[in-house]
């Protein structure tokens, strides 16, 4: 697939920059379309419940967000380091950006320094085929220097809020550098009725790194992506199995989680399966766990674009796309919803 | 480390015609060579609880034509690495075997003498998966096999 097919045309004024209680009145305050081979529908996110059937499975990531901006200075004077990935507390692949709004790749060498409040990062060498993420080297551990200086990673769209505000409710072990997003319009009582209506949910780890940039290489299929460190738990990979079995429906809460469970597939079901996880799911690879996706609005020509027309067609993307810019839906991790269903209607 | 390798006659000879002589100094590089390495280096590996690193290639798995000679040294050692996992553990030493996939190397290029290889990635598009590897504990990972380029690096449960 070609990167240009990937892209599509919306209004800045769509980028949702203040989380929707801020707006409305509560976190499930958002809009939802919910896309099948037929078409696509508007609804309000609290209908969900009633979008799913009783027997349908809910797989969420619970991996907690991290406060992973740092302020750093060095050669090219006041820069922020956004964390990504943790290897071990003092290893970690790390985006050095001028700001939250002006990204990299920034005029840096290897061995060059960086100064986070008293400890030290060294750039030890560029992540090949991403020329913007750095393997660092800190003096202190990473967890130390976030709690004193970090903050959430933001973009040019939406300004930092409080940590709480990029957690979801199943955020529980703390890893990624950016929030899984997708859960968050899930309040207690959305989370309630979906019991309620005999729904379950079961969760796997993934944690998330930086937000890929606009995919480089021409070739959608050749884009170097960098793996994520993720688990599913056994218990969540017997649930998946039985849901199957019952011909139940399994919905990833999420791009991660669809990540998480495809890498866990085997022709035999889904295994319990911990690591790291470089799988790039694109038009060419085959979705073979997820019946669907809930999940927010992507940008033009990224990674996750890929995956949705992995799972649904490029064309049921682009058409549920359209359909949401025109009905002014709004992007990003405060915006509002999508449930892109593999092939079956409900 | 054990990273030197030999690859065997040039060109390729298919098992049927190969020189027996030429095969014993491929297995002496390939797999007894590694094994005195180890033997040689266990009272510092019992002190540092450390981890050894057999570098391994998808021809120990393949039974592609013409690779038996390098492929089946590496396969033996693939069943060293996980054989000395398992009787080392007891004394902490943990062992793992990588298979780097293809890269654009010396070897790599003498294997395909008249080839252009500059579609193959160069040797640093394993950083990633070395970054990972030294991170992990090695008594969680020993016995495993990984493939550096490969989409995932997995912890055994």
């Amino acid at each position: 697939m070609n990167r240009s097919e990937l892209l599509f045309d919306r209004p800045t004024e769509l980028f949702a920059s203040a989380p929707p209680e801020m707006r409305g009145h509560d976190r499930d305050d958002v809009r939802l379309i919910v896309s099948t081979p037929e078409g696509d529908t508007h609804h309000a996110f609290t209908e969900l419940p009633w979008l799913l059937d009783p027997g349908d499975l809910l797989v969420v990531n619970e991996s907690a967000t991290l406060p992973a901006s740092l302020p750093a200075t060095g050669r090219l004077g006041e820069i922020r380091l956004y964390l990504s990935t943790r290897f071990t507390d003092d290893l970690w692949l790390a985006e050095p950006r001028w700001s939250p709004s002006r990204p990299g790749p920034l005029p840096l060498n290897i061995n060059e320094t960086l100064q986070i409040g008293e400890a030290k990062a060294v750039l030890l060498q560029q992540y090949p085929g991403i020329p913007r993420l750095w393997f660092v080297r800190f003096d202190t551990p990473a967890g130390l220097l976030t709690a004193k200086h970090g903050e959430p990673i933001h973009y040019s769209y939406a300004p930092a809020y409080p940590m709480s505000d990029y957690q979801t409710l199943f955020s529980r072990f703390p890893g990624s550098v950016e929030m899984p997003s997708a859960a968050r319009p899930i309040t207690p009582h959305v989370r309630d009725t979906l019991r309620e209506r005999g729904i379950g949910i079961v969760g796997v780890i993934l944690h998330t790194g930086v937000s890929s940039l606009e995919i480089e290489d021409n070739t959608v299929e050749h884009q170097a992506l960098y793996p994520e460190v993720f688990k599913v738990p056994e218990a969540t990979a017997n649930a998946v199995n039985a849901t199957h079995s019952r011909r139940g429906r399994v919905i990833a809460v999420g791009t991660t989680v669809v990540r998480a469970l495809e890498t866990a597939w085997t022709p035999k079901g889904v295994r319990a399966c911990s690591g790291a996880t470089g799988l790039y799911i694109h038009p060419g690879t085959s979705v073979h766990v997820i019946d669907g996706l809930l999940t927010g609005l992507h940008d033009p020509i990224t990674s996750h674009l890929a995956m949705l027309s992995a799972i649904a067609g490029l064309a049921r993307v682009k058409r549920a796309y359209t359909e949401a810019i025109r009905n002014r839906y709004l992007w990003h991790e405060f915006g509002d919803s999508h449930l892109l269903w593999r092939q079956i209607a409900n | 480390m054990n990273n030197a390798s030999d690859l065997g006659e040039i060109p390729r000879p298919e098992l049927a015609s190969a020189s027996l002589q030429r095969f014993r100094v491929t297995l002496e590089t390939n797999l007894v060579a590694p094994l005195a390495l180890i033997q040689e280096s266990l009272p510092q590996l019992e002190q540092t609880r450390g981890l050894v690193v057999n570098i391994s290639s998808d021809a120990s798995q393949g039974g592609y034509e013409r690779w038996g000679i390098y492929g089946s040294s590496k396969a033996a050692l693939d069943l060293a690495s996980k054989t000395l996992a398992a009787e080392l553990k007891p004394r902490h030493i943990s062992v793992v075997s990588v298979d780097p996939g293809d890269m654009r190397t010396r070897m790599h290029q003498d294997a395909f003498p008249d080839e252009d290889i500059s579609d193959r990635p160069l040797p640093e598009v394993t950083l990633p998966f070395w970054a990972w590897l030294v991170s992990q504990d090695p008594e969680r990972i020993t016995g495993m096999r990984y493939q550096a380029q490969g989409t995932l690096w997995e912890i055994p449960a």
